[in-house]
């Protein structure tokens, strides 16, 4: 029993020990276990706008920093910005006055198109972004301020974990000095490729990480603060005209102050994911690859194993008196199915869930450890 | 109400299954759908030209107890735009041109409205204030904001809608015929008129 928009009355204990009602749950046929999206490995199939229906591979996705590049958000209530052409007569300027063979391609009506929210009823207009001849793409796009510095801080992580990763290959390599079925470089000539570099006389292969390495500059924290304008204690405040928080916060680059400053937001992308048993690895959703399609090639949810639970009807609970609780099971499969109903003092103990979820959370945990290492 | 004193100028489309009520001033190019409710029964109601009142959308002009003798005209300016299901209450004042009320909002009394203001949908203005013009009222938490510019007029909705309104409704046939620059004075002299009778 649960609903869209009023709170979940029955819920189902998850094998992690979770309470989630029965539409969050899957049930892992290979394992005979019913998951919940705590337990479970999320992997991330494809991206793709879900305005544009657009399908990005993933390193594109990365190098777009994870927005779309034909669709956009409201800047003032973030809700998705259409397209709205304007048919505009050519304005007849100086030069079009001089030749009269201009006149002709004045007179047909051209259009212009700009962007408008039908929530808030925001337009590309109001900041003053011209309007553009085409429908899709081309507006303009503003540079990050801090793009420099962005750059740099990018190089330097790269050049890290590019050192970082040499560092472990080569601690691996130390660690199984096991000869394999090939003969590598250095097995044959005992020399390593740095070497074999070395003395062909070409820059060693890392001279390039190393050198963002020596020529970063951290940042400096500094106490000296800009001061505040002076009349910024005295100025009316005019609530119209300034950002609130999340207006700034969804433009991190800029955060403008003032509403004149707004600007369209690129709309962020949205993943398709399958998810998978923790314990058996096996699939238990995984989604057409298609973005406009929202059905599963696999789907082994809750609802189609597990008998569903709903409250009919239920009366007050009183001390001393009985009182009615009417249950409806239902059985989702085309096969028989034996419930028992338990006494309360037939309920297993309680503490095993706790450790279920340190357990899962542990191996997560180490998990985690290893990819680190 | 007694006596209903509808004035329907020329070029309005008025269906006839709706609840007009009192003294009400119909502007032409004005279309109102069926099951429009509008109830002058503090004074009249004067509607100028080129708006668009949906289905469902209510306009009443609210009796009050500190009523003027001549009871002052309630009046909307043009190309205002009424969505389904919304509300203006009002006792008297002026409601300025290219607003929009959205879907289900509800606007009370004592609200003064500008020129180009939208009030976004189910948005609720109970409290008295003063729209300036071309503010944006929208969402739940009805957040402010002000447009740079007016709304865009409807002019090809109107003109889809009466075009093709007579096919499907019966209408109300206009019963003032004069021309429109001539027609806003005598509003005004039928108003008066009105008034002292």
């Amino acid at each position: 029993m649960a609903y869209l928009i009023q709170e979940d009355y029955v819920k189902y204990v998850c094998s992690c020990g979770q309470l989630k009602p029965i539409t969050s749950l899957y049930f892992c046929r290979h394992c005979l276990k019913i998951r919940c999206g705590f337990c479970i490995c999320h992997e991330v199939d494809s991206h793709y706008c879900a305005n544009c229906l657009e399908n990005m591979p993933s390193s594109e996705a990365r190098l777009k920093k994870n927005r779309c590049s034909s669709c956009f958000d409201c800047p003032s209530c973030f809700h998705t910005l259409s397209t709205r052409a304007m048919i505009a007569q050519a304005r007849p300027s100086a030069q079009d006055g001089a030749s009269g063979d201009t006149k002709v391609e004045n007179k047909q009506p051209k259009k212009t198109y700009y962007l408008s929210c039908f929530n808030c009823r925001w337009t590309s207009r109001d900041v003053g972004i011209p309007d553009q001849p085409v429908a899709s793409g081309g507006w303009p796009e503003r540079t990050n301020p801090f793009a420099n510095r962005f750059n740099q801080l990018l190089d330097y992580y790269k050049a890290v974990a590019q050192l970082e990763k040499q560092e472990k290959l080569e601690r691996e390599r130390k660690k199984f000095a096991i000869r394999g079925k090939y003969i590598t470089l250095t097995d044959k000539t005992g020399l390593t490729g740095a070497m074999a570099r070395n003395i062909a006389g070409l820059p060693p292969s890392e001279s390039g990480s190393s050198a963002t390495l020596a020529n970063f500059t951290p940042s400096q924290a500094s106490a000296e603060v800009e001061e505040l304008p002076e009349d910024f204690y005295t100025k009316e405040v005019d609530l119209k005209q300034i950002t609130s928080l999340s207006q700034r916060l969804a433009a991190p680059a800029r955060q403008p102050a003032r509403g004149s400053r707004l600007w369209p937001l690129p709309k962020r992308l949205s993943v398709k994911r399958s998810q998978r048993c923790r314990a058996c690895d096996h699939n238990l959703t995984k989604p057409e690859y298609n973005p406009g399609s929202i059905k599963f090639k696999i789907e082994l949810l809750a609802y189609y194993h597990v008998p569903e639970v709903k409250i009919i009807s239920f009366e007050s609970v009183k001390p001393g008196t009985r009182s009615e609780l009417l249950l409806k099971v239902t059985n989702p499969t085309g096969h028989e199915m034996r419930l028992r109903l338990l006494q309360p003092s037939d309920v297993p103990v309680e503490e095993e869930q706790p450790k279920s979820i340190e357990k899962s959370l542990e191996k997560s945990l180490t998990l985690e450890k290893v990819c680190n290492n | 109400m007694s006596h209903n004193n509808i004035k329907i100028l020329p070029g309005a489309t008025v269906c006839e299954d709706c609840t007009l009520e009192g003294d009400i001033t119909i502007g032409g190019g004005t279309i109102i759908h069926p099951r429009v409710t509008i109830i002058a029964e503090g004074g009249p109601i004067i509607i100028a030209e080129y708006c668009i009142i949906e289905e469902y959308s209510t306009i009443i002009h609210k009796k009050s107890d500190k009523q003027e003798v001549p009871p002052k005209p309630l009046f909307i300016g043009a190309h205002n735009v009424f969505e389904v299901g919304c509300k203006l209450e009002s006792p008297c004042g002026h409601i300025g041109e290219s607003n929009v009320f959205e879907c289900k909002s509800f606007v009370g009394v004592d609200v003064k409205i500008g020129s180009g203001c939208v009030i976004g949908a189910a948005c609720c203005l109970t409290a008295s204030q003063t729209l300036s013009d071309n503010t944006v009222i929208w969402g739940s938490e009805h957040h402010v904001r002000e447009a740079l510019e007016k709304q865009p007029s409807q002019l090809l909705q109107l003109d889809f809608l009466s075009k093709v309104m007579p096919n499907y409704h019966r209408l109300r046939k206009p019963n003032v015929h004069k021309r429109p620059p001539a027609a806003r004075q005598s509003q005004d002299s039928s108003v008066k008129s009105a008034n002292n009778v």
